[in-house]
Order: structure tokens, then C-alpha cells, then sequence
């Protein structure tokens, strides 16, 4: 069975937060994302990349929390972008609407240059 | 939700990762029929068709606008919907069976019966995998579009 525990690790880049996750993303994992999203948010950031590339999995629940934290960051002047998905995760990104909301990057370094370059 | 295979005579691919009734529904309507159209029946392809309608799993609280995609349907065709567990089902090496693989594993049995389809999709999770437990849902639905009968002189 996969080690099922949500780390995050969070490093700042200019005014740009990178939350780099390292564990399951389904709820409890979403959940986690979600609460350091909104504490950052608090705390006055407004750009975030959220690296996932520490994992391979990611299940439907997972998503619903990715989809909601970009639909908050659309309706807040936020954005927030993802980087690193492997090409199954990308898919099912793709599939369930969430570039939609957000962009998804091959590279943590392509979103935050995607980011300065709009500076 | 709904993303989408198809093979015309043929085999058509719904990828749904949380495929509501409503959605349900609209894809039934969309799928249009034409019992008339046995020269292409006679044309089978065997090719896989992907068409890939992006939309929010169940739950999400924005108001987002599904697609609704129109095909035709030709007796042979075969309609798979499933969830996302197969293609993010993982090995012990972490590496996921992929959507390219599910594709090439439905291309190989799509002319079979529905129960046999879904069983050999199952089966090729379960040997990637290696003995790993399954950590997903893992969920298939295998529809045909039957030939018509013909009797000299009458058409059922």
C-alpha cells in the first residue's frame, strides 16, 4: 500500500509561493493543500504554484480541492498555477476540467517564469 | 468528467471520472443511432476514437457548463466509460498504467462481449500492478450497438 500521509513543503520565490507536495492527493491530502493555500492567501500572497511532481497519484477527491482552490483564486485577483504532473495526472487534470482554472505547467521553472514574465 | 474514445466499428472510450445521472443522460441523447448505415457497418476500422469532454468531478461548488458532443453511433460500435482507477492504477515501481495503455488494452478486446471486455481491462490492471492493492475506484461501462437482424424480405 503507498505511504497515504500528505507533506507539504512551502518556499517563496519573489512574492510567488511554491507549496510542493509529497504525499497522496485525495481528500485529506486536498484538504491540506487547501488550508496552506488559504493561509499564504491570509497572509497576503497572491501567486502560487503548487508542485506536485513528488507524486504520482492523485485521486478525484484530490482535484475537487485543486478545482476549488483556483476557482477561489480566480474570484479573488489570485492566481494560482500547477507544475510537474506526470502525463496519467495531467490527463486526468485535463479530463476533469481543472485547466479550466488554472494553468498546468511541465516545469515548476516554466510557471514561475510564466509569472515574472507577466510582472 | 466525461472524456471520450471512439472507433467506428469501432470503439468509443467515455472516460468518466464521477459520471452523474444527469450526465448520464445527456450523453445517452447524444449518441445518435442510424440503423440504416450497414455499408459502414461492413467497414470495420477496429480504431480507437478519443474524445475528451472536460467537467468537474461531482461536488464542485462553481457553476460549470458541461459540453454535450454528438456522434454517430454504427452497429459494432462499442462504447467504454470508465473512471480514472485503471489508468492511475500504480506498480510497485510508482508508475501509473496510463490512459495509452488502457486504450491499447480495449483496442485488443473490443470485439468481444461486454462481461469479457470489462474482465480483460481488469485483468491487465491487476498485472501491472504486481500485487499492489487497488487505491482507487476502478469502474467500467461496456455498451454495444448491436447489428440489426435481417431476414429475406424482412427487417427487424
Amino acid at each position: 500500500m503507498a505511504d497515504i500521509s500528505m507533506q507539504l513543503e512551502i518556499r517563496r520565490d519573489g512574492d510567488i509561493a511554491v507549496i510542493e507536495t509529497k504525499g497522496y492527493i485525495d481528500s485529506a491530502g486536498g484538504s491540506s493543500i487547501t488550508s496552506a493555500y488559504n493561509k499564504l492567501f491570509d497572509e497576503g500572497i497572491r501567486r502560487f504554484v503548487v508542485n506536485i511532481a513528488q507524486r504520482k497519484f492523485i485521486n478525484s477527491m484530490g482535484v475537487l480541492h485543486l478545482l476549488e482552490i483556483a476557482a477561489q483564486a480566480q474570484s479573488s485577483e489570485s492566481t494560482i498555477a500547477f507544475c510537474c504532473a506526470t502525463p496519467t495526472i495531467a490527463k486526468s487534470f485535463e479530463i476533469m476540467g481543472l485547466m479550466n482554472f488554472a494553468s498546468v505547467y511541465d516545469t515548476e521553472d516554466e510557471a514561475l517564469q510564466a509569472y515574472k514574465s507577466m510582472q | 468528467m466525461p472524456h471520450a474514445l471512439a472507433q467506428r466499428d469501432g470503439y468509443i472510450v467515455l472516460s468518466a471520472d464521477s459520471l452523474a445521472g444527469e450526465a448520464m443522460r445527456e450523453l445517452s441523447g447524444a449518441w445518435k443511432y442510424h440503423p440504416g448505415d450497414h455499408a459502414d457497418w461492413a467497414l470495420a476500422t477496429q480504431e480507437v476514437e478519443e474524445i475528451l469532454l472536460p467537467g468537474v468531478p461531482l461536488g464542485f461548488s462553481t457553476n460549470f457548463q458541461y459540453q454535450l458532443c454528438e456522434f454517430d453511433l454504427l452497429p459494432g460500435d462499442t462504447i467504454l466509460i470508465l473512471s480514472d482507477g485503471l489508468p492511475e492504477r500504480l506498480n510497485n515501481e510508482d508508475e501509473a498504467f496510463g490512459y495509452p495503455r488502457t486504450e491499447a488494452l480495449f483496442k485488443k478486446s473490443g470485439d468481444r462481449a461486454p462481461k469479457e471486455i470489462c474482465a480483460h481491462l481488469a485483468l491487465g490492471g491487476e498485472g501491472w500492478a504486481q500485487g499492489r492493492l487497488q487505491e482507487d475506484d476502478i469502474t467500467f461501462v461496456v455498451m454495444k450497438v448491436k447489428a440489426q437482424e435481417r431476414v429475406i424480405g424482412q427487417e427487424r
